[in-house]
């Protein structure tokens, strides 16, 4: 293994630890802000001139169309597809409803269809389909052309400003301390009472997550359209236990036992792995025509770590920082190994499944041996190999003494939890 | 997601061809050895692992080296059996390197490995007369399945060049010792045992005096006499001599495999011809000490017995051997020890080829009873 693969191979390892925990907001502003996709329509049969008098009349028109809206140009030519798409660029440009208009036919009979959507609310503003002939030239562009749209986004949003009227109150009940995502910028926390109340505009339908350490995240949406709504949430206690068989660089067993101080997200590790017997996937048993083999070594570890993400999410890191003993069980002697009796182990991994029960997880371990008499422990590398293993200090003239990475540990495994 | 699982089971793919960093040999050894003074670091040695990996090997180093230590380096003899062959081999330092000739061993077929049976035993040999030669190891070879038996006392020195010397006498030596003087060099011990049960010791000096060898045998025993309570039909036994001085009474122990009892069985004797049964000692003798203890070695573990046969002390011994035991220059009996380990060297830029190590270890003989 060249040090250089090993260093791609650790991005590669690390890239998903970057994959977020993004959260959604919404902000509430004085003034709204809506942002308008202009689309010509297929099979349509206006010129690139007329296609620009019809944007920029429509961009006039609207921008008077009431003093609590500003109008914002999409910056992108290509109109997002879907609802989705169009309300997620919307928000990456500060916007909190968007305007989706569709021109269709020639420049004598056009077709119009209007959409708008307004995202604090979540509700749809108003829909439009027209039939609009122009009799009088580009001077009706101007004058008559988009007034049931000016009208239809004035009318809105006058009327939705003032929705600061009809706010109302929305409460939870949770075990105290939950955390609540997704209502207005900040998040909610329930009180030693267990209750958490948010003022949303009415009607809204509420996406939110709650959670709470050691406790199964509680996610759902509520529709509020009265002024005071509660909500209770049950939350599922997480595992406390939780047990680890493994193949050690797949090829030696091992077996760890996991208690969550806090459930499913702090633990602390008892581990055992013994190298009593395993197999190699290559040729380095060849004399012995056997692909079984076995050492009188085992180690002993202990950790401590905890899970970056919710027990929910079916792809979840985690961290932990112990050590390890390693212990002879040879015929006449049961007892620390000499040459390097113990080492730290980091541990970086992360579990995957679907089920809350059973997961299967892979982490890197590697060890940092302690090694009093480096020489020793060069006399006991592994015959043979192409060897990961970097002492520190490199220099054996300076100390007799050496840490010693060993580069490539990696565990596979089943985690069960109890 | 997913696809970040893939360089993943990669990796673990690549590494899976995985030995830990864990030589049992040597970790056993090393709680022992931290007691004892280490002598020599001898390799790393160009012998061919695929010759020689599977072979039990021990080094046997020079005493002249150990004792005087002119040099910072330790030659000597590497002896490698592998039923039914053993293949001696010399050590030598070129000024700059360990070296070893990597083809060029002696070879000796002994044909019988029954570890119950004395077999052979091999210690190197004080100097010579002759100025061309510097080292020497004596080799005595019990071949136990031939009719008559067989026996053999061999020198081989540094150049490989043996010389083969048959034991004389018409009764059968049923055990055979060496004995390890600074004054008076190596001496060989031998033990006969008529059909009428009396037993014979000789003693022969082999220093050997240059490339043309001869032990020099004593015309007449050095003591014989009749032993009751030796079980009969012996045909080859550990045996042992501990002359005057430093036992005043040439104290003598048998040690002989009963295939009947299923266990080990020793004794003693001397100049009062009384055998002596050590009872408590179900173990076999491999070397008596200057002291009078008895030094057994059994799988993992090395025990301390006195004379009487009763334990002292036991220790992991792991890959070391105990090889001999020697008079130091400041009057002290030590006992040397040696290792073998295989261990991986970096031949070439990304290759790594293994190679072998011998370390040296001695401690004075009266301290293996707190190792």
């Amino acid at each position: 293994m060249r040090p250089c693969r090993f260093v791609v191979m650790s991005f590669l390892l690390l890239f998903p630890f970057a994959l977020g925990f993004a959260q959604k907001s919404i902000d509430i502003e004085e003034i709204r802000r809506l942002v308008l996709y202009f689309e010509i329509g297929a099979g349509s049969e206006f010129t690139t001139q007329q296609q620009s008098l019809l944007y920029e009349s429509l961009l006039s028109n609207l921008s008077n169309a009431s003093e609590k809206v500003a109008l914002l140009e999409s910056r992108d030519e290509r109109v997002p597809l879907d609802d989705q798409e169009k309300t997620s660029a919307a928000e990456n440009i500060g916007a909190d409803s968007w305007l989706h208009l569709v021109v269709s036919g020639n420049f004598e009979s056009i077709g119009i269809q209007a959409r708008c959507l307004d995202l604090l609310n979540g509700i749809i503003a108003f829909e439009l389909d027209l039939e609009k002939e122009i009799i009088r030239g580009t001077r009706e562009l101007g004058l008559l052309m988009w007034r049931e749209v000016e009208d239809a986004v004035g009318d809105y949003f006058d009327r939705a400003l003032n929705m600061e009227n009809r706010i109302g109150d929305l409460t939870f009940q949770a075990l105290p301390g939950t955390r609540i995502q997704g209502i207005g910028r900040g998040r909610l926390k329930t009180t030693e009472q267990g209750i958490a109340t948010a003022q949303v505009a009415l009607p809204s339908t509420i996406p939110f997550r709650a959670t709470k350490p050691g406790y199964f995240p509680v996610e759902g949406q509520v529709y509020v359209d009265q002024t005071e709504k509660v909500i209770s949430l049950e939350q599922e206690l997480a595992a406390r236990i939780a047990l680890n068989v493994y193949l050690h660089n797949m090829s030696y067993p091992g077996f760890d036992l996991m208690y969550f101080f806090i459930p499913d997200t702090l633990f602390g590790r008892v581990g055992f792995l013994t190298y009593l017997v395993g197999f190699v996937l290559d040729d380095g048993d060849e004399e012995s025509g056997s692909v079984f083999t076995g050492h009188t070594l085992n180690n002993f570890s202990l950790s401590l770590g905890f899970f970056f993400s919710d027990p929910d999410r079916p792809f979840r890191p985690y961290f932990a920082l112990g050590a390890a003993w390693r212990l002879v069980t040879a015929n006449g002697y049961w007892g620390l190994e000499p040459v390097a009796p113990f080492a730290a182990q980091p541990v970086l991994g992360w579990e995957y499944a679907r089920s809350q029960k059973i997961k299967i997880f892979a982490e890197y371990a590697p060890y940092f041996y302690w090694v009093p008499e480096r020489y020793l422990f060069d006399l006991s590398l592994p015959p043979d190999r192409d060897l990961a293993f970097l002492f520190i200090p490199r220099r054996d003239d300076l100390v007799d003494w050496a840490w010693v990475w060993e580069i490539l540990v990696f565990n596979v495994g089943v985690r069960i939890r109890l | 997601m997913n696809k970040a699982w893939f360089p993943f089971l990669l990796l673990v793919v690549l590494s899976s061809c995985y030995f830990p960093p864990y030589e049992e040999d040597l970790s056993l050894a090393v709680p022992a050895t931290r007691k004892m003074e280490e002598t020599a670091f001898i390799g790393p040695l160009p012998i061919d692992p695929w010759e020689f990996e599977d072979w039990d090997i021990v080094f046997y180093p020079s005493k002249d080296a150990l004792r005087i230590r002119t040099n910072d380096f330790v030659r000597g003899f590497m002896v490698a059996t592998n039923d039914p062959l053993v293949r001696v081999l010399f050590v030598d330092h070129d000024g700059n390197d360990y070296r070893v000739e990597n083809w060029n061993w002696a070879e000796y077929s002994v044909e019988n490995f029954d570890d119950k049976d004395f077999v052979f035993r091999a210690t190197t040999i004080i100097d010579s007369d002759d100025a061309a030669i510097d080292e020497q190891l004596g080799i005595m070879v019990f071949n136990n399945q031939t009719e008559p038996p067989f026996r053999e006392y061999i020198i081989v020195n540094q150049y490989l060049t043996r010389t083969f010397i048959p034991m004389d006498g018409v009764d059968l030596l049923i055990g055979a010792s060496f004995f390890h003087d600074y004054m008076d060099a190596v001496r060989l011990h031998t033990l006969r045992i008529d059909s009428g049960g009396t037993y014979f010791e000789r003693e022969y000096s082999v220093d050997p005096g240059g490339l043309n060898p001869a032990p020099v045998p004593l015309p007449a025993a050095l003591r014989s006499g009749s032993l009751p309570g030796l079980p009969k039909d012996i045909n080859n036994c550990f045996y042992y001599r501990l002359p005057d001085p430093p036992s005043p009474t040439n104290r003598a122990y048998l040690s002989v495999y009963d295939r009947v009892r299923r266990e080990y069985r020793n004794f003693s004797w001397d100049n009062s011809h009384e055998l002596q049964v050590l009872a408590e000692m179900d173990r076999r003798i491999d070397l008596v000490l200057s002291n009078g203890w008895l030094f057994s070695r059994e799988e993992n573990k090395g025990y301390i017995y006195n004379g009487e046969g009763e334990l002292i002390n036991s220790f992991v011994m792991g890959g070391l051997d105990l090889v001999f035991e020697i008079l130091n220059l400041d009057g002290t009996y030590r006992v040397v020890f040696t290792i073998p380990i295989w261990a991986p060297v970096r031949v070439d830029k990304n290759y790594w080829e293994d190679r072998l190590f011998f370390l040296v270890y001695w401690i004075p003989t009266e301290q293996l009873a707190d190792l």
